[in-house]
Protein backbone atom coordinates (compact mmCIF):
# COMPACT_ATOMS: atom_id res chain seq x y z
CA UNK A 1 0.00 0.00 0.00
CA UNK A 2 1.25 3.54 -0.89
CA UNK A 3 2.21 6.30 1.66
CA UNK A 4 -0.36 8.59 0.20
CA UNK A 5 -3.08 5.65 -0.15
CA UNK A 6 -2.65 5.20 3.48
CA UNK A 7 -2.98 8.60 4.38
CA UNK A 8 -6.49 8.97 2.11
CA UNK A 9 -7.37 6.31 4.35
CA UNK A 10 -6.37 7.21 7.81
CA UNK A 11 -7.97 11.13 6.99
CA UNK A 12 -11.28 8.86 6.22
CA UNK A 13 -11.08 7.27 9.52
CA UNK A 14 -10.92 10.04 11.22
CA UNK A 15 -13.33 11.95 9.74
CA UNK A 16 -15.98 9.24 10.06
CA UNK A 17 -15.37 9.00 14.07
CA UNK A 18 -17.61 12.33 14.74
CA UNK A 19 -20.10 11.09 12.25
CA UNK A 20 -20.41 7.64 14.11
CA UNK A 21 -20.61 9.50 17.52
CA UNK A 22 -23.10 11.62 16.04
CA UNK A 23 -25.08 8.61 14.98
CA UNK A 24 -24.95 6.69 18.15
CA UNK A 25 -26.28 9.95 19.69
CA UNK A 26 -29.14 10.40 17.47
CA UNK A 27 -29.99 7.11 17.71
CA UNK A 28 -30.67 7.48 21.94
CA UNK A 29 -31.57 11.22 21.61
CA UNK A 30 -33.08 12.14 24.75
CA UNK A 31 -32.11 10.87 27.61
CA UNK A 32 -33.81 10.83 31.33
CA UNK A 33 -32.39 10.96 34.85
CA UNK A 34 -34.42 10.20 38.35
CA UNK A 35 -35.88 12.66 40.78
CA UNK A 36 -32.38 13.48 41.96
CA UNK A 37 -31.43 14.93 38.75
CA UNK A 38 -30.64 18.50 38.35
CA UNK A 39 -30.23 20.64 35.12
CA UNK A 40 -26.77 21.87 34.48
CA UNK A 41 -27.40 24.04 32.39
CA UNK A 42 -24.07 23.59 30.82
CA UNK A 43 -23.22 22.86 27.31
CA UNK A 44 -22.14 20.16 25.16
CA UNK A 45 -23.75 16.53 25.69
CA UNK A 46 -24.77 15.81 29.44
CA UNK A 47 -24.04 12.75 30.66
CA UNK A 48 -26.87 10.78 32.64
CA UNK A 49 -26.98 10.06 36.20
CA UNK A 50 -26.59 7.02 37.80
CA UNK A 51 -30.66 7.16 39.36
CA UNK A 52 -33.38 5.13 37.67
CA UNK A 53 -34.59 6.47 35.03
CA UNK A 54 -38.38 8.12 35.11
CA UNK A 55 -40.61 6.01 32.88
CA UNK A 56 -40.46 7.67 29.34
CA UNK A 57 -44.12 9.05 28.35
CA UNK A 58 -43.52 9.85 24.84
CA UNK A 59 -41.51 7.42 22.75
CA UNK A 60 -40.13 10.47 20.48
CA UNK A 61 -39.64 14.11 20.22
CA UNK A 62 -40.21 16.04 23.21
CA UNK A 63 -42.38 14.64 26.33
CA UNK A 64 -44.23 17.24 28.64
CA UNK A 65 -46.08 14.25 30.37
CA UNK A 66 -47.78 17.30 33.42
CA UNK A 67 -48.39 20.21 30.90
CA UNK A 68 -51.57 19.43 29.44
CA UNK A 69 -55.17 21.45 29.51
CA UNK A 70 -53.31 24.39 31.23
CA UNK A 71 -54.23 27.98 30.33
CA UNK A 72 -51.81 30.89 30.92
CA UNK A 73 -51.94 33.30 33.31
CA UNK A 74 -53.42 36.46 32.23
CA UNK A 75 -52.78 39.66 33.21
CA UNK A 76 -54.25 40.30 36.12
CA UNK A 77 -56.89 43.90 35.60
CA UNK A 78 -55.97 46.72 37.62
CA UNK A 79 -56.99 45.58 41.75
CA UNK A 80 -60.73 46.75 42.60
CA UNK A 81 -60.66 47.26 46.50
CA UNK A 82 -63.96 47.38 48.90
CA UNK A 83 -65.84 50.64 48.33
CA UNK A 84 -65.63 52.83 49.65
CA UNK A 85 -62.26 53.56 49.48
CA UNK A 86 -60.89 55.62 52.77
CA UNK A 87 -57.03 55.04 52.01
CA UNK A 88 -54.57 54.18 49.53
CA UNK A 89 -53.06 51.29 49.63
CA UNK A 90 -49.40 51.94 48.64
CA UNK A 91 -46.80 50.80 51.34
CA UNK A 92 -48.18 53.59 53.87
CA UNK A 93 -47.48 56.80 51.52
CA UNK A 94 -50.48 58.86 49.70
CA UNK A 95 -51.55 57.84 46.29
CA UNK A 96 -51.76 59.80 43.10
CA UNK A 97 -56.03 61.04 42.38
CA UNK A 98 -57.03 59.81 39.18
CA UNK A 99 -59.24 62.58 37.12
CA UNK A 100 -62.91 63.08 37.39
CA UNK A 101 -62.88 62.33 33.72
CA UNK A 102 -61.12 58.76 34.06
CA UNK A 103 -61.70 56.07 31.77
CA UNK A 104 -61.59 52.75 31.70
CA UNK A 105 -58.50 51.58 29.25
CA UNK A 106 -59.74 47.98 28.13
CA UNK A 107 -57.00 45.53 28.94
CA UNK A 108 -54.77 45.11 25.41
CA UNK A 109 -51.19 43.92 25.06
CA UNK A 110 -50.46 46.98 22.81
CA UNK A 111 -52.09 49.64 25.40
CA UNK A 112 -49.79 52.21 26.58
CA UNK A 113 -50.87 55.25 28.91
CA UNK A 114 -52.83 52.99 31.26
CA UNK A 115 -55.67 54.66 32.77
CA UNK A 116 -55.48 57.78 30.71
CA UNK A 117 -55.41 56.32 28.04
CA UNK A 118 -56.35 58.60 25.08
CA UNK A 119 -56.44 61.57 26.95
CA UNK A 120 -52.64 62.39 26.72
CA UNK A 121 -52.91 65.74 24.55
CA UNK A 122 -50.57 67.50 26.22
CA UNK A 123 -46.78 69.04 25.74
CA UNK A 124 -44.25 66.63 24.08
CA UNK A 125 -41.44 66.21 25.90
CA UNK A 126 -39.00 64.95 23.57
CA UNK A 127 -36.40 62.27 24.79
CA UNK A 128 -33.14 64.44 25.19
CA UNK A 129 -31.27 61.51 23.34
CA UNK A 130 -33.16 61.92 20.51
CA UNK A 131 -33.95 58.63 19.56
CA UNK A 132 -35.16 57.61 15.78
CA UNK A 133 -37.91 54.96 15.69
CA UNK A 134 -36.21 52.56 17.78
CA UNK A 135 -33.23 53.77 17.68
CA UNK A 136 -33.38 52.77 21.32
CA UNK A 137 -33.25 49.36 20.84
CA UNK A 138 -30.52 49.05 17.65
CA UNK A 139 -33.89 49.81 15.16
CA UNK A 140 -35.72 46.78 16.20
CA UNK A 141 -39.20 46.75 17.03
CA UNK A 142 -39.94 46.39 20.58
CA UNK A 143 -43.93 45.24 21.76
CA UNK A 144 -45.20 43.86 25.12
CA UNK A 145 -44.60 40.17 26.05
CA UNK A 146 -48.23 40.02 27.98
CA UNK A 147 -47.52 38.00 31.00
CA UNK A 148 -44.83 40.19 31.97
CA UNK A 149 -45.73 43.46 34.06
CA UNK A 150 -45.76 46.39 31.78
CA UNK A 151 -45.40 43.55 29.05
CA UNK A 152 -41.89 43.55 29.73
CA UNK A 153 -41.00 47.42 29.37
CA UNK A 154 -39.66 47.51 33.03
CA UNK A 155 -38.01 44.25 33.57
CA UNK A 156 -38.62 40.59 33.41
CA UNK A 157 -41.14 41.09 36.15
CA UNK A 158 -44.23 38.15 35.35
CA UNK A 159 -47.29 38.59 36.78
CA UNK A 160 -46.95 34.78 38.56
CA UNK A 161 -43.64 35.68 40.52
CA UNK A 162 -44.93 39.09 41.37
CA UNK A 163 -44.75 39.66 45.06
CA UNK A 164 -45.78 42.22 47.58
CA UNK A 165 -42.03 42.37 48.22
CA UNK A 166 -41.54 44.34 44.83
CA UNK A 167 -44.43 46.39 45.20
CA UNK A 168 -43.20 49.91 45.12
CA UNK A 169 -46.84 52.00 45.73
CA UNK A 170 -49.70 52.11 43.42
CA UNK A 171 -51.93 54.70 41.79
CA UNK A 172 -55.77 54.61 43.23
CA UNK A 173 -58.32 55.87 40.99
CA UNK A 174 -61.07 56.41 43.64
CA UNK A 175 -63.89 56.96 41.29
CA UNK A 176 -63.81 53.76 39.64
CA UNK A 177 -62.51 51.70 42.76
CA UNK A 178 -59.47 50.40 40.88
CA UNK A 179 -55.63 50.18 42.03
CA UNK A 180 -52.54 50.26 39.48
CA UNK A 181 -49.59 48.55 41.57
CA UNK A 182 -46.25 50.05 40.86
CA UNK A 183 -43.04 47.83 40.98
CA UNK A 184 -39.35 48.70 41.32
CA UNK A 185 -38.09 48.56 37.56
CA UNK A 186 -35.11 46.42 36.73
CA UNK A 187 -32.03 48.40 35.76
CA UNK A 188 -31.18 47.15 33.07
CA UNK A 189 -34.38 47.29 31.26
CA UNK A 190 -35.90 50.06 28.46
CA UNK A 191 -37.80 51.84 31.94
CA UNK A 192 -34.55 52.15 33.06
CA UNK A 193 -33.12 53.64 29.89
CA UNK A 194 -36.00 55.80 29.65
CA UNK A 195 -35.97 57.67 32.99
CA UNK A 196 -32.03 57.38 32.79
CA UNK A 197 -32.54 59.80 29.80
CA UNK A 198 -34.66 61.90 31.23
CA UNK A 199 -32.47 62.04 34.59
CA UNK A 200 -35.50 60.72 36.71
CA UNK A 201 -34.93 58.86 39.57
CA UNK A 202 -37.91 56.36 40.14
CA UNK A 203 -39.55 56.43 43.67
CA UNK A 204 -42.47 55.17 45.10
CA UNK A 205 -46.12 55.76 43.80
CA UNK A 206 -48.63 56.96 46.17
CA UNK A 207 -47.53 60.99 47.34
CA UNK A 208 -48.22 63.95 45.52
CA UNK A 209 -46.74 65.79 43.00
CA UNK A 210 -44.73 63.22 41.24
CA UNK A 211 -43.72 62.17 38.05
CA UNK A 212 -46.31 59.39 37.05
CA UNK A 213 -45.75 57.49 33.76
CA UNK A 214 -47.79 54.90 32.71
CA UNK A 215 -46.65 52.50 30.38
CA UNK A 216 -47.75 49.36 28.68
CA UNK A 217 -50.48 46.90 29.54
CA UNK A 218 -51.64 49.80 32.12
CA UNK A 219 -48.44 49.97 34.11
CA UNK A 220 -47.40 52.96 35.76
CA UNK A 221 -43.97 53.91 37.33
CA UNK A 222 -43.35 56.90 39.71
CA UNK A 223 -40.29 59.61 39.74
CA UNK A 224 -39.02 62.84 41.38
CA UNK A 225 -39.98 65.72 38.86
CA UNK A 226 -36.87 67.82 37.73
CA UNK A 227 -35.94 70.96 35.67
CA UNK A 228 -36.95 69.05 32.42
CA UNK A 229 -40.41 66.88 33.67
CA UNK A 230 -42.32 68.81 35.97
CA UNK A 231 -45.04 66.78 38.07
CA UNK A 232 -48.52 65.21 36.06
CA UNK A 233 -49.15 62.39 34.22
CA UNK A 234 -47.56 60.99 31.60
CA UNK A 235 -47.39 58.57 28.49
CA UNK A 236 -44.90 57.14 27.15
CA UNK A 237 -44.11 56.11 23.44
CA UNK A 238 -42.12 53.07 23.50
CA UNK A 239 -40.88 53.82 19.64
CA UNK A 240 -39.09 57.00 20.35
CA UNK A 241 -38.99 56.93 24.72
CA UNK A 242 -40.51 59.72 24.50
CA UNK A 243 -43.23 61.13 26.78
CA UNK A 244 -46.21 63.25 26.40
CA UNK A 245 -48.08 65.25 29.14
CA UNK A 246 -51.65 64.80 30.14
CA UNK A 247 -52.27 68.33 29.68
CA UNK B 1 -2.19 3.59 -15.10
CA UNK B 2 -1.24 6.80 -12.95
CA UNK B 3 -4.53 8.38 -13.25
CA UNK B 4 -6.24 5.06 -12.55
CA UNK B 5 -4.46 4.50 -9.36
CA UNK B 6 -5.63 7.66 -7.93
CA UNK B 7 -8.95 7.07 -8.46
CA UNK B 8 -9.64 5.83 -5.11
CA UNK B 9 -7.94 8.30 -3.33
CA UNK B 10 -10.01 11.14 -4.61
CA UNK B 11 -12.87 9.31 -4.17
CA UNK B 12 -11.89 8.81 -0.40
CA UNK B 13 -11.07 12.39 -0.12
CA UNK B 14 -14.23 13.34 -1.69
CA UNK B 15 -16.07 11.21 1.04
CA UNK B 16 -13.79 12.14 3.54
CA UNK B 17 -14.56 15.61 2.97
CA UNK B 18 -18.29 15.03 2.86
CA UNK B 19 -18.59 13.24 6.20
CA UNK B 20 -16.46 16.11 7.87
CA UNK B 21 -19.24 18.78 6.55
CA UNK B 22 -21.99 16.76 7.95
CA UNK B 23 -20.69 16.31 11.25
CA UNK B 24 -19.82 20.03 11.62
CA UNK B 25 -23.01 21.46 10.20
CA UNK B 26 -24.98 18.98 12.75
CA UNK B 27 -27.50 20.53 15.56
CA UNK B 28 -25.49 21.20 18.93
CA UNK B 29 -28.49 22.37 20.87
CA UNK B 30 -29.22 20.83 24.25
CA UNK B 31 -32.55 20.65 26.10
CA UNK B 32 -33.03 19.73 29.55
CA UNK B 33 -36.74 19.25 31.28
CA UNK B 34 -36.94 18.51 34.75
CA UNK B 35 -40.21 18.16 36.01
CA UNK B 36 -41.86 19.18 38.94
CA UNK B 37 -40.99 15.47 40.45
CA UNK B 38 -37.44 16.29 39.80
CA UNK B 39 -36.86 13.59 37.09
CA UNK B 40 -34.86 15.34 34.30
CA UNK B 41 -34.86 14.66 30.36
CA UNK B 42 -32.08 15.85 28.20
CA UNK B 43 -32.82 15.80 24.65
CA UNK B 44 -28.84 16.59 22.74
CA UNK B 45 -28.76 17.78 19.11
CA UNK B 46 -31.94 19.82 18.85
CA UNK B 47 -31.75 21.49 16.14
CA UNK B 48 -32.50 25.53 17.37
CA UNK B 49 -33.71 28.26 14.30
CA UNK B 50 -34.59 31.80 15.46
CA UNK B 51 -37.37 33.10 13.57
CA UNK B 52 -37.88 36.95 13.76
CA UNK B 53 -38.11 36.75 17.98
CA UNK B 54 -39.87 33.40 17.35
CA UNK B 55 -37.77 30.26 18.79
CA UNK B 56 -38.09 27.26 17.28
CA UNK B 57 -36.40 23.65 18.22
CA UNK B 58 -36.02 20.40 16.54
CA UNK B 59 -35.63 17.36 18.06
CA UNK B 60 -32.95 15.06 16.65
CA UNK B 61 -35.27 12.45 15.35
CA UNK B 62 -37.17 15.48 13.70
CA UNK B 63 -40.65 14.15 15.67
CA UNK B 64 -40.97 17.16 18.04
CA UNK B 65 -41.33 20.66 17.59
CA UNK B 66 -41.19 23.10 19.96
CA UNK B 67 -42.23 26.93 19.51
CA UNK B 68 -41.37 29.52 21.61
CA UNK B 69 -42.85 33.40 21.01
CA UNK B 70 -40.75 36.00 22.57
CA UNK B 71 -41.50 39.52 22.79
CA UNK B 72 -40.08 42.28 24.60
CA UNK B 73 -36.57 41.85 23.23
CA UNK B 74 -34.16 44.77 24.19
CA UNK B 75 -30.33 44.75 24.76
CA UNK B 76 -28.01 44.35 27.61
CA UNK B 77 -24.79 45.40 26.01
CA UNK B 78 -24.21 43.14 22.65
CA UNK B 79 -26.87 40.38 24.38
CA UNK B 80 -30.32 40.59 23.66
CA UNK B 81 -32.64 39.32 25.91
CA UNK B 82 -36.33 38.99 25.71
CA UNK B 83 -39.19 37.26 27.38
CA UNK B 84 -41.03 34.30 26.70
CA UNK B 85 -44.52 34.16 26.57
CA UNK B 86 -46.32 31.55 24.88
CA UNK B 87 -44.69 27.65 23.94
CA UNK B 88 -45.90 25.16 22.06
CA UNK B 89 -45.34 21.62 21.51
CA UNK B 90 -46.15 20.59 17.78
CA UNK B 91 -45.90 16.44 17.60
CA UNK B 92 -47.89 13.42 16.17
CA UNK B 93 -49.53 16.17 13.94
CA UNK B 94 -50.78 18.03 17.20
CA UNK B 95 -50.42 21.17 18.46
CA UNK B 96 -50.72 21.70 22.38
CA UNK B 97 -50.19 24.77 24.04
CA UNK B 98 -47.74 24.77 26.69
CA UNK B 99 -48.73 27.61 29.56
CA UNK B 100 -45.59 29.39 31.08
CA UNK B 101 -44.95 31.30 34.42
CA UNK B 102 -41.49 33.15 33.07
CA UNK B 103 -38.48 32.66 31.63
CA UNK B 104 -35.84 34.62 29.83
CA UNK B 105 -34.12 33.95 26.72
CA UNK B 106 -30.51 35.22 25.82
CA UNK B 107 -28.72 35.76 22.29
CA UNK B 108 -25.77 36.32 21.12
CA UNK B 109 -26.56 37.44 17.67
CA UNK B 110 -22.54 39.08 17.37
CA UNK B 111 -19.53 37.91 16.29
CA UNK B 112 -17.89 37.73 19.22
CA UNK B 113 -18.45 35.80 22.69
CA UNK B 114 -20.32 38.17 25.14
CA UNK B 115 -20.47 37.70 28.83
CA UNK B 116 -24.20 37.47 30.27
CA UNK B 117 -25.11 40.19 32.67
CA UNK B 118 -24.27 39.52 36.47
CA UNK B 119 -22.72 36.38 35.86
CA UNK B 120 -19.32 35.21 34.96
CA UNK B 121 -21.11 32.63 32.10
CA UNK B 122 -20.24 33.98 28.37
CA UNK B 123 -21.97 33.50 25.02
CA UNK B 124 -20.45 32.24 22.33
CA UNK B 125 -21.46 33.91 19.02
CA UNK B 126 -24.78 32.85 17.29
CA UNK B 127 -25.56 31.12 20.54
CA UNK B 128 -28.73 31.51 23.03
CA UNK B 129 -29.17 30.09 26.58
CA UNK B 130 -33.16 30.16 27.58
CA UNK B 131 -34.44 29.42 30.68
CA UNK B 132 -38.28 29.09 31.66
CA UNK B 133 -40.81 27.44 33.84
CA UNK B 134 -44.54 26.14 33.40
CA UNK B 135 -47.40 27.16 35.02
CA UNK B 136 -47.14 23.07 36.35
CA UNK B 137 -43.67 23.71 37.52
CA UNK B 138 -41.55 22.29 34.73
CA UNK B 139 -38.31 23.62 34.36
CA UNK B 140 -36.50 24.12 30.67
CA UNK B 141 -32.90 24.93 29.77
CA UNK B 142 -32.38 25.45 26.37
CA UNK B 143 -28.41 25.83 25.64
CA UNK B 144 -26.87 26.06 21.99
CA UNK B 145 -25.94 27.58 19.02
CA UNK B 146 -28.39 28.64 16.17
CA UNK B 147 -28.88 26.56 13.01
CA UNK B 148 -30.40 29.35 11.55
CA UNK B 149 -31.54 32.89 11.89
CA UNK B 150 -34.23 34.31 9.51
CA UNK B 151 -35.80 37.98 9.53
Amino acid sequence: MSGSLRSVIALVLMASAPAAALAQSHASSHVSSGASGHPSGGSGRVSTPSAPAAPPQSQHGFSFPNESNVRPIPPPRPVAPPRPVAQPVSNGTGANHAPTNYMHSPVNGNVTGGSYRGQFHGRVIYNPRRWGGWGWNRGIHWYPAPIYWGGGFWGPFAFGGLGAGLLFGSIIDYQDQDIYPSYQIEPSSPGAELLQNYGLTQTECGPPNLVVIWGPDNSVICAYPNDLVAPGNYELDPTTLTIVSQS
Amino acid sequence: MRFRAMRPQVYALIAAFAIATISTASAKGVTLVQQADGSVRTYVDVNIRLSGQTLWLRSADRKGVLRIGNGACSFIGAIQRCLPYTVALIQDGKTRQIAILHGTVFLNLSRTAQRLPLSSEELAPRTILALWRTVRGTYVTIKGSLDEVAP
